[in-house]
């Protein structure tokens, strides 16, 4: 078992071929060993990395994807994401967003495909403004810019 | 008279009002002196709803202010929340980037888009959001190589500015310093390299320049071509014929080409567009083409240059309708409607 201690002080025991699915902690157990000691976790809070606990786990025994291996090189850009992924990335935004974070941190590259693609897909179709609104973004563009930004788009104004 | 309350009057007054019998001088006096009282005792009153009036004036005046003021600032505590919690803005610039490469379709939607949407479609949507989002689109040479272009003889779209559309294309392609550039331009007509080719699409003093003239310019060097239109036959003759600002060089860096069509007539002349010259770095030849495709077609019309090619595909489809009807009880596949019998 391992222990990862979050950035909320709570512990965690966890198997080690699940939490395995994160390069992370996989190279950290191999360079340091077995150890009592918990892995301190300082970006992930506890509620995400239940969530991410509950990824790891369903993926259990399945096999690692190569570690140097970018879904998105290897030709893999279609948004189609498996029944299981898409009902787990069912969360609100904060939640997704924290999932990508922590898979980043984590390195674990296939859920942070899945949150990538997730929210490529919520973007899809969507204008520049839509996408503001979808995402609280604020337009802080300067006049300059937004000038810019209109002379890119003249082709398409009417006369 | 009975239902009004006379209670708070004097004793004399209600007994005059409420009796029958002829006034005398004094009660005649009383009523007069009454009516001047009352009269005075409303105007008074209506002095006061007036100022209670404008009172109330002001302070739902004050109400709205104060409203105004606390909507604000829930707007400023909203806000403040949304900066502190995790948002798409907590993201590093490397998982935007992967999150901005999976916006870019890998294989562009035939027929179904029409260039009028560009500015609505990624990688144009990124650039537009807020200033991170801009510098991370523009930081990525990769969402620049691929632009796709539909045109239809029906089309009820105008492109008003074509001049804008062609610095919008070199910009696009611009931005994808160093990498292969890929193009997928379908037609309906086929005619895509005639200055007159798709009139709909442009307007008065731009109407003579095709929108193919936008993506094939001088300094556009491409490396996957695909081209489609409705009858391969008229596509591989209009490629055969050069204008005023088509030429063989424009295809010399082009080492993929792709070219789709739901039928394939034999043209009615030989036609040399896969030679040497024009097609010097051509190693990959897709042709996706309906039922009707012959062999003459690739044997006797057209010098395909085996030797040259590395990888040839040649898929032949039906529409799905035609699916259908042959086998009514088997469903196709998928979304596009298109079965693939073979690669």
């Amino acid at each position: 078992m391992v222990l990862l201690l979050t950035s909320d002080n709570e512990m965690f025991s966890v198997a080690e071929d699940v939490i395995k699915r994160s390069a992370y902690i996989k190279n950290m157990l191999e360079d340091v060993g077995e150890s009592d000691l918990p892995i301190p976790l300082p970006n992930v809070e506890s509620n995400v990395l239940v969530k991410i606990l509950e990824y790891c786990e369903h993926y259990r025994g399945e096999p690692l994807p190569a570690s140097d291996v970018d879904p998105a090189e290897i030709g893999d850009r279609s948004l189609d994401i498996a029944d299981w992924d898409q009902k787990y990335m069912a969360v609100d935004q904060e939640m997704l967003f924290e999932i990508i974070l922590a898979a980043n941190y984590l390195d674990i590259k296939s859920l942070l495909d899945v949150g990538c693609k997730t929210v490529a897909k919520m973007m899809k179709g969507k204008s520049s403004e839509e996408i503001r609104t979808l995402f609280n973004i604020a337009n802080d563009f300067t006049p300059e810019e937004e000038a810019q930004i209109r002379k890119e788009n003249a082709w398409a104004e009417c006369r | 008279m009975s239902s009004i309350d006379w209670s708070h009057l004097p004793t004399e007054l209600k007994d005059i009002l409420s009796s029958n019998h002829p006034l005398d001088e004094i009660e005649f006096a009383y009523l007069k002196k009454a009516i001047f009282e009352q009269e005075s005792g409303i105007k008074r009153h209506l002095t006061e709803v007036d100022d209670l009036s404008l009172q109330i004036s002001t302070l739902m005046e004050q109400k709205r202010a104060v409203m105004t003021e606390i909507a604000r600032g829930e707007a400023v505590v909203i806000r403040c929340r949304q900066r502190l919690g995790v948002s798409i803005s907590s993201l590093p610039p490397e998982v935007l980037q992967m999150v901005f490469s999976h916006c870019i379709p890998c294989a562009l939607p035939v027929c179904s888009e029409h260039a009028s949407t560009y500015h609505n479609q990624p990688p144009h949507t990124l650039v537009q959001v807020c200033q991170q989002w801009r510098s991370v689109a523009l930081d990525m040479p990769s969402l620049w190589t691929s632009f796709s272009m539909r045109t239809f003889n029906e089309s009820r779209f105008r492109m008003p500015r074509m001049v804008a559309f062609q610095q919008m294309v070199k910009r696009h392609y611009g931005r994808a310093t160093g990498l292969p550039l890929s193009l997928d331009f379908y037609t309906e007509s086929g005619k895509l390299i005639l200055p007159t080719d798709l009139p709909t699409l442009t307007e008065d003093d731009s109407r003579s320049i095709s929108p193919a003239s936008a993506v094939f310019s001088d300094n556009i060097e491409l490396t996957n071509l695909s081209l489609g239109s409705a009858d391969l036959g008229d596509l591989l003759c209009a490629l055969g014929k050069p204008s005023e600002w088509w030429t063989s060089e424009r295809l010399t860096t082009v080492e993929s080409l792709v070219l789709y069509s739901n039928m394939a007539s034999m043209p009615s002349e030989r036609v040399e567009i896969f030679s040497r010259k024009r097609l010097k770095s051509l190693r990959r030849l897709t042709l996706r083409i309906g039922y009707l495709l012959s062999s003459s077609l690739l044997t006797e019309a057209f010098f395909i240059p085996w030797k040259n090619l590395t990888h040839v595909a040649i898929t032949s489809w039906i529409p799905y309708h035609q699916w259908a009807e042959f086998f009514p009880k088997v469903h196709g596949s998928g979304a596009s409607g298109v079965l693939h019998l073979g690669q």
